[in-house]
């Protein structure tokens, strides 16, 4: 850390380089969007395919997965590692999604919407090694990918082009 | 007469003084000192410290104005705080809940550098193959401990005796200490670097000593 600095700016760095500052409603609105979600894109749908989804399967998750903030919930905190955005909470009873918004990588709202399904992925594929990262990264014909970013990236290229919140 | 007023007046301010000062309420501050690491150990640059929000009682005040740099002065303790840094490597950093219990306290702040999530399904992430050169040698109980040498993280499980395996689920890449326990005896502690998962470790135990004989994913730290 540079002993020259306090608290840093609220923006991201780089100039404009990081990652978006998604203001309050931003997921909510994501989550609202994908309750209704159906594509024609061809690689959409072939994305969706590979990983073991439907747009009525997304529907379904938007609608019925539980979002736990753990900025608001230390228990969740703690079950999460210190700089994921996203993860699956494995002790609930209930499909269960923790996120920490401090930790937003995602640069476009379709980067949101892209990593959400990545999430509903994990979900469609319990205790199997195709719901892994690297068995998602492989089913989408990834290559050359260091973090799990690149799943998130990918489906919302090919799915939320454009996306607006 | 006037020098004993004056003595009686003394006497009195003094134990006056003495009562306030024990019925003054202890400073409860602390001087925080923050350390940023990657889950391997090195130092992660151009960090800056975010929020350092009090989670207890007075939830949600902000402390992040008492620091300058790595330090932050008069923080209360005895109480929990979410400390959240950002660093100009986007995979650094992250959010932590720690605890300030002395009035000088040094906290590493040390995650894995990685962007989204870590699923690796449910397979252990690690597997070691303890190899005994007595088959007895296992079975008075045999377990290992992996520490965090830098993350915040332990875990435990026990050596199977059929398969004479232990295995672990969530750790992250990074460096750890490996405990090796037989009974009430460590038998020996090595270093290891967990690059990533799946990965398998094979020790073998010879008295009270023990070798890496073969690895995948994971490497000694200390050789």
């Amino acid at each position: 850390m540079d002993p020259s600095q306090g608290g840093g700016d609220l923006i991201g760095f780089g100039g404009g380089q990081g990652p978006i500052l998604f203001g309050g409603g931003t997921l909510t609105g994501a989550i609202n969007r994908l309750k209704t979600f159906s594509t024609k894109n061809i690689n959409c749908i072939k994305d969706l395919m590979a990983v073991g989804l439907t747009s009525s399967q997304i529907q379904l998750d938007a609608n019925t997965v539980s979002m736990v903030n753990a900025l608001a919930k230390p228990g969740a905190l703690r079950a999460m590692e210190p700089n994921a955005d996203f993860a699956i909470v494995e002790t609930e009873m209930v499909p269960t999604i923790a996120y920490n918004s401090n930790n937003f990588w995602q640069t476009s709202f379709g980067d949101l919407l892209g990593t959400l399904v990545h999430e509903y992925a994990h979900l469609a594929n319990p205790g199997s090694s195709s719901g892994t990262d690297q068995g998602l990264i492989g089913a989408l014909g990834i290559t050359g990918a260091t973090n799990s970013s690149a799943i998130s990236q990918k489906l919302g290229k090919d799915c939320f082009s454009g996306a607006k919140p | 007469m006037r020098i004993l007023r004056w003595l009686s007046l003394a006497i009195v301010s003094g134990l006056g003084a003495t009562f306030c000062i024990q019925s003054a309420p202890q400073q409860k501050a602390s001087t925080v000192t923050l350390r940023v690491l990657d889950s391997f150990g090195k130092p992660q640059s151009d960090c800056h410290l975010r929020e350092f929000v009090l989670l207890d009682e007075g939830r949600g005040r902000d402390y992040l104005d008492h620091f300058t740099g790595t330090v932050g002065r008069d923080i209360p303790y005895g109480l929990t705080y979410r400390a959240h840094v950002k660093c100009a490597d986007q995979r650094a950093g992250g959010t932590f809940l720690v605890s300030v219990g002395r009035s000088d306290e040094f906290l590493v702040l040390a995650s894995w550098l990685n962007l989204g999530d870590y699923v690796t399904g449910p397979e252990a992430r690690l597997t070691v193959a303890v190899r005994p050169t007595q088959e007895t040698e296992l079975t008075n109980g045999a377990w290992i401990k992996l520490v965090g040498a830098y993350v915040d993280r332990t875990e435990v499980d026990k050596i199977n005796s059929e398969s004479h395996t232990a295995r672990f689920y969530h750790v992250v890449p990074g460096k750890y200490l490996m405990m090796l326990f037989i009974g009430d005896r460590v038998i020996c502690t090595k270093q290891i670097e967990f690059v990533a998962a799946s990965a398998n470790l094979e020790l073998t135990i010879s008295g009270q000593s023990c070798n890496m004989a073969s690895q995948t994913g994971v490497k000694l730290a200390d050789q």
